[in-house]
């Protein structure tokens, strides 16, 4: 018999909505214990030193957040979990070329030896796939992109799992499990926690 | 050096982020919204330009222009 699974939710929402990272955290953390309960519970969200959010109520609900481009997204659930979402800017006057270059030399400053030479093909798209799972796990572990981020490697041994086309992705590699979505081909969202997870994504926009 | 510093990290963020308006108290994440990507996306604009290393953990202390101005000067920056 296979152990339950952990329910995440992540809602997508417009980064340009007027209310406050905090107050959005509240308002989805009541619809997610509405949705998963039936009924409403106090909710206090708290920040640690580093910035990351977390309810002192109730206990045993946990949160994540993220914002690019026009995104905001939050990740709700019973165990810790940990979100990013990355939209492939191109910045002013930036051609494609242009553009790919750039993210190679990012990699080569914030990523892991492994994971440089994925980059020789497909490198936008494999950058922010690498880039959201790595974010997503530094959220999960709280530290944040600290001076360890580049020793920080989110692939599996098979590295063909990673590489796998497709809408969903899912992964294991650091302890944890990943799920990556595409929100569009050119938005990437990752969710990372500890325990295994049926992930519904709720898009609001 | 300081003025120069300070219109060289207006294009920057210009280029990374499309923003503008900065002004030396302007707080990048609070003020302008920069996500953690933008903002080392800028570190390594200027890590190019100046040849220097920015620790990772010294970024998340600079939170506006002038902390930014201040810790260039503090590297030895003495040409933009």
């Amino acid at each position: 018999m296979s152990a339950a699974k952990e329910q995440i939710s992540v809602y997508v929402m417009s980064s340009g909505e007027g209310a406050s990272t905090d107050e959005k955290i509240l308002l989805l953390a009541e619809k997610y214990l509405s949705e998963q309960n039936g009924g409403s519970k106090t909710v206090t969200v708290a920040r640690t030193e580093l910035g990351k959010p977390y309810f002192t109520d109730p206990e045993g609900l946990f949160v994540s957040v993220s914002h690019s481009g026009d995104y905001f997204v939050c990740a709700l659930g019973s165990c810790p979990v940990g979100v990013d979402v990355q939209t492939h800017s191109t910045h002013r006057r930036e051609s494609e070329a242009e553009k790919t270059e750039r993210l190679v030399n990012i990699a080569k400053r914030f990523f892991h030896p492994r994971e440089l030479p994925l980059l020789q093909e497909d490198a936008v798209s494999r950058f922010f796939a690498l880039w959201t799972a790595k974010e997503s796990y530094v959220k999960l572990t709280g530290q944040g992109i600290d001076n360890s981020f580049s020793q920080i490697c989110p692939l599996p041994d098979n590295t063909e799992v990673f590489l796998r086309d497709g809408e969903v992705t899912r992964w294991s590699a650091l302890g944890v499990l990943f799920e990556k979505r595409q929100l569009t081909p050119q938005d990437t969202l990752c969710v990372c926690a500890e325990k295994p997870f049926e992930l519904t994504v709720y898009n609001m926009m | 050096m300081e003025e120069k510093l300070f219109q060289f990290i207006q294009q920057i963020v210009f280029n990374v982020t499309g923003k503008s308006g900065l002004d030396y108290e302007t707080d990048f994440v609070k003020d302008l919204g920069l996500t953690s990507f933008d903002i080392m996306n800028i570190v390594c604009a200027f890590e190019d330009h100046f040849d220097v290393e920015i620790p990772n953990r010294d970024v998340w202390g600079l939170h506006q222009v002038k902390d930014a101005i201040e810790y260039m000067i503090s590297k030895g920056i003495t040409e933009v």
